[in-house]
């Protein structure tokens, strides 16, 4: 099979003319079982595949994440306004969920080594106002609606470079998995001409 | 965030996944036969699906750099 099965069929896919086509020489072409083909293409996908599958675990882990910082702003936003006073020395109930809320967050932040310290830093602050050393109180051992306040906004503050960062990954991922769609396309489109040329072939016989 | 973005792109991951099997499936059919490719498809699909330098978030995405 010197100049491979009817080759004209490449042409559209290639850009290249009849005329190149009949200069072409076998150095052009590789013979390939279709076995080894298939092998090829899917071990090139597979290439892709390790990557893909990172990316979806990194949205799904800042997805988790965002999710958990929103419950958290949530709650320290409900206690922010003048209205709310902040929160009470002996609500002892909201300040440990908040703590539990950034404990959360900081779990979900996971290998982010970044991101945890910042949330930890938070956090002690949130802790060294909500549950002062004998002695140290201020506000009686509450938190004003000014530091819840400005708690909140710590936190949104860290929530908004986590998107931010997401959403650059999230075209990163895009761009993979076109680059991805583009390879299954470039093996279809290959497949597909060989099987034309072998029906071509088959009609000839006996002609 | 994203939710709808990423559940999208898994869609289409198993469409994708779906239209390999097909490939597979079609290439079987061809038998115990050498086919002729083109060095030019195997090198494009090299390329096509050679890891890319990723883009971090300090590396600016688009603009020129003096």
């Amino acid at each position: 099979m010197d100049k491979g099965i009817a080759l004209q069929t490449h042409t559209a896919k290639y850009g290249v003319s009849l005329s190149t086509i009949a200069n072409f020489t076998p150095s052009e072409f590789a013979l390939l079982t279709p076995e080894a083909l298939l092998e090829f293409c899917k071990t090139k996908l597979e290439g892709l595949d390790a990557q893909v599958k990172s990316g979806f675990l990194k949205q799904q882990r800042r997805n988790r994440l965002s999710g958990a910082l929103s419950d958290l702003v949530a709650s320290l936003n409900s206690k922010a306004d003048k209205a709310s006073g902040g929160v009470a020395a002996v609500d002892n109930n909201l300040k440990q969920t908040i703590v539990a809320q950034f404990d959360a967050a900081i779990r979900a932040a996971g290998g982010d080594q970044g991101l945890v310290k910042r949330l930890q830093d938070e956090k002690a602050r949130f802790e060294a106002t909500a549950f002062p050393p004998e002695g140290q109180e201020h506000n009686d051992a509450g938190v004003a609606d000014w530091e819840m306040a400005d708690f909140a906004e710590a936190v949104q503050n860290i929530q908004s470079d986590v998107n931010r960062e997401g959403e650059l990954e999230m075209i990163q991922l895009q761009s993979i998995m076109s680059q991805r769609q583009q390879a299954l396309q470039m093996c279809t489109n290959m497949v597909q001409s060989l099987g034309q040329s072998a029906m071509g072939i088959a009609q000839n016989i006996g002609k | 965030m994203n939710d709808e973005k990423l559940s999208e792109l898994a869609t289409q991951f198993e469409q994708q996944n779906e239209d390999i099997a097909q490939l597979e499936a079609v290439l079987r059919t061809f038998g115990d036969v050498d086919i002729s490719v083109p060095r030019a498809f195997l090198e494009e699909l090299d390329e096509l699906t050679a890891p890319r330098a990723a883009t971090t978030p300090a590396m600016p995405v688009f603009g020129i750099r003096v």
